[in-house]
């Protein structure tokens, strides 16, 4: 862990902006946005040490909503290759949240090419978390406000001072060749750095101090597989898709051709499992029918399914979903409904 | 690394109408494409799209491949519209293919439905490549109407084969035929089949693996010994995409061939 300024870390970003694109998150209006910066234009004055994470999830940039994959008849040539971009300040929740989709798009028999290419070549240059908001669940999920792995470069903010921690080998060349942090943090800043973390740890089980789980996800989940309570748990569901969009493990997507040119374009763009066509196929069968068995689908995947298949839940606690829900529907309160629908049941097989 | 949403392109040698709704594409790709029996490919039609089709060839044979398709959808009508010398793109095998190690020594029940018999003509070829394996192959096959009896020309001589019967029923017959009447269910009450030393195969429509499945259980077939063709939508074919689930199972990676033990405690298993 090395001690530097907030001064020899701008010029650090700034000298790294002349090699990379950077994204960075700055402010817009009173919320945050991780802006892409095309590489001429970023400049000091745009930084800001995020508090929390912004409302944008980091996915877009390891798989954009919509990327042209194919181009046919012909060569596969044509396709974009994605270019090396650093990324700062991001979140744990965020970054955890690649660690949980690599299992599908990179360690399976198949991978996606371009997601591969991005989490090999991008550079992420992580944040602590200062604060916590309303609907921030990090912890409650197992995860915690700030990163212990998965990032090159890690900073947390002490008064006018950063710490940072070099995550991998990348890392280390980047502190070398651009921030020249050398100096070891003092016992005392690192001591101030985990009470930090310390204390927010202790406001996130505070903002979540309803939300006691006794059991695992899967074993409540798994008892709801063909009860009717997910209708009840949707009823306020409008189906717009915002809580797959912006959640940062989602990843599911379509694939359709259309004509470009003289040639065809393979386009691969974002979907939503709750969307009604999501699975429909041709002669109309529809294996999930309803809206709520497409909402149970949506909380199997991630808390059952996953953890059968990759033994790990696919949820980083971010919050976004229950944020972003038109119909106020909280992630935290389904999960608890579903235990406690789960006990009532028990009660009355007992009776 | 390669990109495998990029289909490789190939040529339309010939089409073959099997029935009024039924069409074979025999295709002749740039290169032999290996492929085990139950296995799928991605079928692209230029500028439309794509959609995954069992071959219905045999895996023994791979100068040519061929993917008999069903008229259902407004991409099967582009498929219906093509004529020899056009081209389409190809993504492929996926899925796991039928476990036929574990066939080996067994006798097989095969039963299919409608333009189901496709995918099950490749396993048949993959069954009849090493007869002598298997002590009985017996196929029974359902179809809406005479006309809709698929791949006709072949039952005899599949008939002719050692140890290999066949036996088919159409829904509603005509003045002209001769045959059975009645679901296909009705073909599995007496089979002879060992059900101690068995496997039966299904394909065909959702609501027709349903029955059988039932109809199989009934007459004594364990979970275990049934494996079921399943039908949901995909898009990547890789375990990527997301959609073609069945509880935990991909169906594109862990199947589409599924072994009903494996998937009967989910709810939306017939939709």
């Amino acid at each position: 862990m090395y001690q530097i300024s907030k001064k020899d870390f701008l010029s650090g970003i700034q000298k790294l902006n002349n090699d990379y694109p950077i994204i960075i998150p700055t402010q817009s209006k009173e919320k945050y946005y991780l802006k892409y910066f095309p590489t001429e234009s970023w400049e000091k004055s745009h930084w800001l040490y995020p508090s929390i994470r912004t409302p944008q999830p980091l996915k877009s940039f390891y798989y954009p909503p919509q990327k042209r994959v194919a181009t046919y008849p012909g060569s596969n040539n044509t396709v974009d290759q994605p270019v090396p971009r650093v990324i700062i300040g991001a979140k744990a929740c965020d970054v955890n949240a690649l660690d949980i989709i690599d299992r599908v798009y990179r360690n399976g028999e198949f991978s996606d090419p371009d997601y591969v290419i991005n989490r090999d070549q991008n550079i992420i240059i992580s944040s602590d978390c200062l604060d916590a908001g309303e609907f921030c669940a990090c912890t409650l999920l197992n995860n915690k406000p700030y990163l212990e792995q998965g990032f090159d470069l890690n900073i947390s903010k002490i008064e006018n001072d950063f710490l940072l921690e070099v995550g991998s080998d990348k890392g280390e060349l980047l502190n070398q060749k651009y921030f020249h942090a050398e100096k070891k943090a003092p016992n005392n800043l690192v001591e101030i750095c985990n009470k930090q973390r310390q204390s927010l740890i202790e406001k996130l089980s505070k903002i979540n101090r309803e939300f006691k789980y006794y059991r695992t996800h899967q074993q409540a989940i798994e008892r709801h597989l063909h009860s009717d309570e997910w209708q009840d748990l949707s009823k306020t569901c409008v189906e717009c898709g915002t809580c797959t969009q912006i959640c940062p493990t989602c990843h599911c997507f379509l694939m359709f051709d259309q004509p470009k040119d003289d040639v065809y374009e393979r386009l691969k763009v974002w979907d939503s499992c709750f969307f009604a066509g999501y699975s429909r196929m041709a002669g109309g069968l529809t294996p999930r029918l309803s809206l709520a068995d497409r909402f149970k689908n949506r909380f199997y995947h991630k808390f059952d399914s996953y953890v059968t298949n990759f033994g790990i839940e696919a949820c980083t606690g971010c919050g976004r979903c229950s944020e972003g829900c038109m119909g106020n529907i909280d992630l935290r309160k389904v999960l608890l409904e579903l235990e406690k629908r789960v006990v009532l049941k028990e009660i009355i097989d007992l009776v | 690394m390669d990109n495998l949403y990029q289909p490789i392109e190939t040529q339309v040698l010939d089409i073959i109408t099997e029935t009024p709704t039924i069409k074979t594409l025999v295709l002749k790709p740039p290169h032999p494409i290996p492929f085990r029996s139950g296995q799928f490919m991605q079928l692209t039609l230029f500028g439309i799209g794509e959609a995954p089709f069992t071959p219905s060839s045999s895996p023994h044979e791979l100068d040519t491949m061929e993917i008999t398709i069903l008229k259902a959808g407004h991409l099967t009508e582009v498929v219906h519209d093509l004529k020899p010398g056009d081209r389409v793109g190809l993504r492929g095998p996926f899925g796991k293919g039928y476990p036929m190690k574990k066939f080996e020594g067994k006798e097989i029940l095969v039963v299919g439905g409608g333009v189901g018999l496709a995918p099950l003509r490749a396993l048949l070829y993959a069954l009849f490549h090493d007869l002598n394996k298997y002590p009985k192959i017996s196929i029974k096959y359902g179809a809406r109407n005479p006309s809709e009896l698929s791949f006709r020309q072949q039952y005899e001589e599949w008939q002719k084969l050692k140890n290999v019967d066949f036996e088919c029923t159409v829904d509603r017959g005509h003045a002209q035929w001769e045959g059975k009447v009645g679901l296909v269910t009705e073909l599995l009450e007496n089979t002879g089949i060992d059900l101690t030393n068995a496997y039966a195969v299904s394909c065909g429509p959702e609501i027709m693996l349903k029955f059988v499945t039932l109809k199989l259980l009934s007459v004594g077939f364990k979970p275990e010994q049934i494996y079921l063709s399943m039908n949901r939508k995909m898009s990547c074919g890789m375990g990527l995409c997301g959609r073609c689930n069945i509880g935990p199972y991909y169906l594109c990676k862990d199947g589409p061939d599924m072994n009903y033990a494996k998937i009967q405690v989910y709810p939306d298993v017939f939709g």
